[in-house]
């Protein structure tokens, strides 16, 4: 009986997937440099290819909210492949009915989630202006659904319907135009009103071409993936982010703008259409509720003592045995994309050669605001597609109004400074034209008279990665975030603003050869050249 | 008449060989089922899982359209002697449903004219291979490398390609699912005269991919 009531208990034990905290974390706090770090080292410890989807989609995006869409295409070319094989668990079914899901099937993510993979990936692809890349990942993201008759029927009536994604019409109108195929954008942008009628000004706007600039913005996060009924079989999704009307605003000099939500991802993992059917799970359900009480039924009639008794004793302990690991394993897969937002706004604006900051913020939500820097920077008659995600919870940085490190994008500060491992505000990869600055800043290395090739040898000690704007693909960590590369992201991102419009602490050197530079540099001044031991004193 | 062996098999004063031939012929059946199974899970052929381009596809698309501008009337009517052609080249234009890399849309067009062969064709018609310079980097980047090409500079000609793509999709088991999908692909390249806006050369290649199994799974 002891050993019955065990076996009852196994289906509540059986454990499922949890979302990352300290990943959510940084991620509401826009950390996106952090969040990227902390999902390559769980990378390494994963491996695994059931998982594999899920953490590059996680990456890819976390490299895009970073502004850099160079290194998530590294991930994302993996998830554009991956998404694109059908049948991906075809081999797996059989195996699915004695395993739980989680333990047997790769992770594609239910419809919605792969819809907004593919958005993510559209959007990396519209940041570099490649927008032949960009309508193929929008058009992919356009797929059939299943409209069911009646959602709570075992085996409901469906037909397959046309796609109410707004959004990745949106998109694939936006790359349409920028291919000069204005009849297809006309399609997609009707397609796009018909799912959400107060988009009718943006598609106005996109077709009147009265824009220069759009932004993509995401708010807050999507959903969270329960596990819910008797034996955990059937799946919901909880909100994290609440689903409301309030609509984005921007701002610069004296225009403003304000746009309606395109998605609202809550909505998505609520329509059934978006969703994929559990019927697996719903047959081990049953199967595994019939051989319990079976099991049950036999072990407790009839009598204890004779050797039948025990072998109807040992067959209906291993039904019910049977029946619990059949139950324990029909519990719902509970993996998903926890980084997903909760919302995303398109609003197409036109700067018309503002070059100061633009403030982007969600209406009546403290917190979810930030500054862009740099929106200016482009070719002559360039549209620009940015993408910015938000933070939820209000940071000191995001509404900084200026910059505040010489980079990559922005160039040089007012005066020349030094490069910041020596104590300047000058973050550009090391050139020619950085190393003349360097010089009227005042450094005199005074080695070899080659200050552009003696400061790269410092950076190279120092275990700093150099990166040109046209080349981030292998980035990790910004060296101003503890990490070992220097790199500028695409501005009028939000990880543009985070690195170089919030002030950092000052570098902590770690070799000699740095700290006797900066030494040189300052010979009154030691306190940047301090010996580690001497810091910790 | 003598019994055939099998008939001796029969009856009930065989009762106990009957069971044991039972069992036997229930346990070479069950082999035989295992077997089957097992030949069957790996004799059938393996099914393609993607309509994605792939490489070979290009590759061969590649072949088709260099051996379409050698024989083409464009090249037949130029000599040593004609004007110099600066032929600059640009980027494949995505029309398909595939993602297809940026430095893989540059070295698709450069791969066509990019062969020694076709260079030396084109160099004996007085025509020059011009890129922007940012390209050639990218190029080399993927480990393409092109000496014949120059950086773009008064270009008179023009290499425009394009690759686009259509979908079809149904059920193999007449379900309301596609389980099967067909892309067809059309790569297509043209040659056009910047100054006359004259269209001097059209090659173009075809391909198809089938893949099975549903999409969203």
């Amino acid at each position: 009986m002891c050993v019955l009531g065990v076996l009852l208990l196994l289906p509540a034990c059986s454990s499922g997937y949890i979302a990352d905290a300290r990943l959510i974390g940084l991620v509401a706090r826009a950390e996106f440099g952090q969040a990227r770090e902390l999902l390559h080292t769980q990378d390494s410890q994963q491996g695994d290819e059931r998982t594999d989807l899920l953490y590059a989609t996680k990456r890819g995006m976390m490299a895009l909210a970073d502004g850099l869409p160079d290194a998530a295409d590294l991930d994302f070319e993996a998830v554009f492949e991956t998404l694109r094989t059908q049948g991906l668990n075809d081999d797996r079914t059989t195996e699915s009915i004695f395993v739980n899901e989680e333990g047997t099937r790769i992770w594609k993510g239910e419809p919605f989630e792969q819809a907004l993979a593919y958005t993510a990936i559209a959007l990396a692809d519209a940041s570099r202006a490649d927008w032949g890349n960009t309508r193929a990942a929008a058009e992919n993201a356009l797929f059939h659904l299943r409209e069911y008759a009646d959602t709570d029927a075992d085996d409901p009536e469906y037909q397959s319907v046309e796609s109410s994604f707004a959004l990745g019409y949106l998109l694939h109108a936006i790359a349409a135009l920028e291919m000069h195929r204005r009849e297809e954008a006309e399609e997609s942008l009707a397609k796009a009103v018909a799912s959400r009628p107060d988009l009718a000004p943006v598609r106005d706007t996109l077709l009147a071409g009265d824009y220069d600039t759009i932004l993509v913005v995401d708010y807050g996060l999507g959903p969270r993936r329960e596990a819910v009924g008797s034996g955990g079989v059937g799946v919901r999704y909880a909100p994290r982010t609440r689903s409301d009307d309030a609509p984005l605003t921007v701002h610069f000099a004296d225009a403003a703008y304000s746009v309606p939500q395109a998605c609202d991802v809550n909505e998505m993992s609520r329509d059934a259409r978006w969703q994929s059917r559990e019927s697996i799970r719903r047959f081990k359900q049953g199967l595994g509720e019939g051989l319990m009480i079976g099991g049950a039924v036999l072990a407790t009639t009839g009598g204890t003592g004779g050797d039948d008794d025990i072998a109807r004793l040992a067959i209906g302990a291993g039904l019910v045995a049977l029946g619990a690991i059949s139950q324990s394993n029909a519990r719902a897969d509970t993996r998903h994309n926890e980084l997903l937002p909760q919302r995303v706004y398109i609003a197409p604006i036109t700067l018309r050669g503002h070059d100061g900051p633009v403030r982007v913020a969600v209406e009546n939500h403290p917190g979810a605001a930030i500054t862009l820097h740099g929106l200016a920077l482009r070719a002559p008659s360039e549209h620009l597609l940015r993408y910015v995600r938000l933070p939820l919870d209000p940071v000191e940085w995001a509404d900084a109004p200026a910059i505040l490190y010489a980079n990559d994008a922005t160039g040089p500060l007012d005066s020349p400074t030094l490069p910041w491992i020596m104590g300047g505000n000058d973050l550009r990869n090391p050139t020619p034209e950085t190393a003349l600055d360097y010089e009227r800043a005042g450094l005199s290395l005074g080695l070899t008279g080659d200050t552009l090739g003696e400061v790269r040898e410092l950076y190279r000690a120092e275990g700093i990665r150099l990166f040109p704007m046209d080349d981030t693909r292998l980035v990790s960590g910004h060296i101003t975030e503890g990490g070992h590369s220097l790199y500028t992201p695409l501005p009028g991102t939000t990880g543009f603003t985070r690195l170089f419009a919030r002030e950092h602490p000052r570098y902590n050197p770690t070799t000699d050869q740095l700290r006797d530079a900066i030494a040189s540099q300052n010979p009154q001044d030691d306190s940047a050249a301090q010996r580690p031991q001497e810091a910790s004193r | 008449m003598p019994s055939r062996p099998d008939q001796l098999s029969r009856g009930p004063a065989h009762a106990g060989g009957a069971a044991a031939r039972r069992r036997q012929r229930a346990r070479t059946i069950a082999c035989v089922a295992a077997v089957s199974a097992v030949l069957l899970g790996c004799s059938g052929a393996r099914v393609a899982r993607s309509t994605r381009l792939a490489d070979a596809d290009l590759t061969q698309a590649v072949l088709d359209l260099r051996q379409q501008l050698a024989d083409s009337r464009f090249l037949a009517e130029r000599s040593p002697d004609s004007p110099e052609a600066r032929l600059v080249l640009r980027r494949v234009e995505n029309l398909s449903t595939d993602r297809i890399p940026v430095a893989e849309q540059w070295s698709l067009a450069a791969r066509a004219i990019g062969d020694p062969g076709m260079q030396e064709l084109l160099s004996s018609k007085h025509i020059t291979l011009q890129l922007p310079p940012e390209k050639i980097a990218l190029l080399e980047r993927g480990g393409l490398d092109f000496p014949d090409l120059e950086p773009e500079s008064w270009p008179t000609h023009l290499l425009t390609s394009q690759i686009a793509s259509g979908t079809r999709a149904g059920s193999l088991t007449g379900g309301r699912d596609a389980d099967i999908r067909k892309e067809y692909y059309l790569i297509s390249f043209d040659i056009e005269d910047l100054q006359q806006r004259e269209l001097l050369w059209q090659g173009s290649a075809e391909l198809a991919r089938e893949a099975e199994g549903t999409v969203v799974d």
